[in-house]
């Protein structure tokens, strides 16, 4: 009976697994047409094999699921773990085209920029960036885009029919707020605001690239990839130098911009967009995000004047303030070489490294703490705070406002605790590791922050000569960080109690 | 079916103009306390 009930799991688990990975490898026509546009023919083959191969592998894992498994309702445990396996599955599979471009000194490489791609995280094992083809960029950015929205919600939005329990699969990738009833719409208006916003981004962008003298096809291409890093919070960009290939201020000025928004909560979009325009200016996520952004601002700013990294107001505006925007809404985007980074101030490195743990908004495609559940702990702590001072006899009652007035409970806090617990349990483990390896304790720890938050920014420890385990332990910090441990953790779990039950 | 014209209608062309203008000022207010802070540690 135990064994009859496993096997059911593994399949029901497989099946939505399948569908998710057949999604992604459907998404690899958009890189394949672009390779051919600009006639790539191995770029394109490249693609073609790996559609090819999502393709057979989704088949093999539906070939053993019989039709009457596929109507079970899905369970929490069901839920999760198909995400988990489909995020891991997709990352082989979209390695394949990376893998046979070349540009990548092995499949460990090629799968480390997959996840980083997925997760929106932004550290790069790619080599020779500025010569690798049209298709393999765009396939970079896409990744990025879609990691940035969700697989699941990409999956939601055009896949899945009528599923039972697609909310345990929309919540198993780290989206736990439903904003319409029906989780299908919730994953289309998702899809609808980035799309808004990718026209905006990408025509802002392609305007500002011209500007600034490249070709109206670069300039568009160069548009709609850094559009597409800047709102999902990745970091890619199509040059080795990253931002700082621009030397535009325009561009830094889009990027601030949309990077800013792409933190923001779906919910706080559709509610905006939706005309509730006074919801940005109460909403506890933004309050929290300014809080903690100018406090860390002020840090790093006076970590480089106190060394005089940078003498004049309009560099430190320039750098530093772009650097804490980029590490708060864990983007990654950069505007200095790596290196440079061991010539900032330890007052400024610990800013930076603490916006980067921080992060953006839960439901957003930022990664981190998240500005809702700092927000959340803040209030635990002035609640227990007014207790203290309260008479013992009072009821203290602590409320915040999100989309709308929310009393403050228990599972709030328990929540919000726990998923901050587990990112700084991950963030040190990754660090004594990045140590281990042989990096000294400050650029260690910078780099776990990074990977654990999904950011992107690097200190120099992310290159193709870094250790293989340190590639593997941050490939799984950038999985576990994205799915923000629940989806990992209940596959370890899954495992686990397989082979019990055996 | 209603569901998903109700998806359709979600926002109009005005609402979302005056959306994302609304999102870009508090952008605009986020650089200017920037600047302010650059301002005062470099005075």
């Amino acid at each position: 009976m135990r064994q009859r009930k496993l096997k059911l799991d593994i399949l029901l688990i497989f099946y939505y697994a399948a569908l998710i990975i057949m999604g992604l490898g459907a998404t690899m026509l958009v890189p394949a047409v672009v390779a051919l546009g600009f006639r790539e023919w191995n770029t394109a083959l490249d693609f073609v094999i790996a559609i090819l191969l999502s393709f057979l592998t989704g088949n093999i894992f539906l070939l053993f699921v019989p039709q009457e498994i596929r109507k079970l309702k899905l369970s929490w445990l069901h839920g999760m773990v198909a995400v988990t396996v489909a995020w891991f599955v997709g990352m082989i599979i979209g390695a394949v085209p990376y893998y046979l471009s070349g540009f990548y000194g092995s499949f460990l490489d090629a799968a480390f920029d997959v996840m980083s791609g997925l997760t929106t995280t932004g550290l790069t094992l790619v080599q020779d960036l500025d010569h690798v083809p049209y298709g393999i960029n765009m396939w970079r950015h896409l990744l990025t885009f879609i990691g940035g929205q969700g697989v699941v919600v990409l999956a939601l939005s055009f896949l899945f029919r009528d599923i039972s329990g697609a909310f345990k699969l929309y919540v198993g990738e780290a989206k736990e707020e439903q904003i319409l009833p029906n989780t299908r719409n919730t994953a289309r208006v998702i899809w609808i605001i980035s799309v808004i916003y990718l026209f905006v981004g990408t025509v802002v962008f392609w305007l500002i690239g011209m500007v600034i003298g490249l070709s109206p096809l670069r300039a568009f291409f160069h548009g709609l990839w850094v559009f597409m890093a800047a709102w999902s919070t990745g970091g890619f960009a199509p040059q080795s130098q990253n931002i700082m290939y621009y030397h535009s201020v325009l561009y830094e000025l889009a990027c601030f911009f949309f990077i800013t928004v792409g933190s923001f909560n779906f919910a706080l979009h559709y509610n905006v967009f939706r005309g509730n325009y006074r919801e940005v200016w109460r909403n506890m996520e933004i309050i929290t995000f300014f809080t903690t952004f100018s406090l860390l601002f002020l840090v790093v700013a006076c970590g480089l004047a106190k060394l005089g990294v940078y003498t004049g107001f309009s560099e430190v505006f320039r750098k530093g303030f772009f650097h804490v925007l980029s590490a708060h809404t864990g983007t990654g985007f950069m505007t200095i070489y790596s290196s440079q980074f061991h010539g900032w101030s330890e007052l400024a490195i610990s800013g930076l490294l603490v916006a980067m743990l921080l992060g953006g908004s839960a439901c957003s495609t930022a990664g981190g703490f998240k500005a809702l559940r700092v927000g959340i702990i803040w209030h635990t702590l002035l609640r227990e705070v007014k207790r203290l001072i309260s008479p013992e006899s009072a009821i203290i009652a602590e409320k915040f406002h999100h989309i709308r007035d929310v009393l403050l409970e228990e599972r709030h806090v328990r929540g919000a605790m726990l998923t901050v617990l587990l990112y700084i349990v991950t963030f040190v483990i990754t660090a004594i590791i990045g140590t281990a390896c042989g990096f000294p304790l400050y650029d260690a720890a910078f780099e776990a922050a990074s990977a654990t938050a999904n950011v992107g920014l690097s200190i120099g420890v992310t290159t193709p000569a870094m250790p293989a385990v340190l590639k593997v332990v941050y490939i799984f910090v950038m999985w576990a960080g994205r799915l923000e441990f629940m989806a990992v953790l209940a596959g370890v779990a899954f495992i686990f109690e397989a082979v019990r039950r055996r | 079916m209603a569901e998903n014209r109700s998806t359709k209608r979600l926002f109009q062309g005005k609402t979302v103009f005056l959306g994302i203008i609304v999102e870009l000022g508090v952008v605009v207010v986020l650089v200017f306390s920037g600047i302010i802070v650059s301002w005062l540690v470099t005075w």
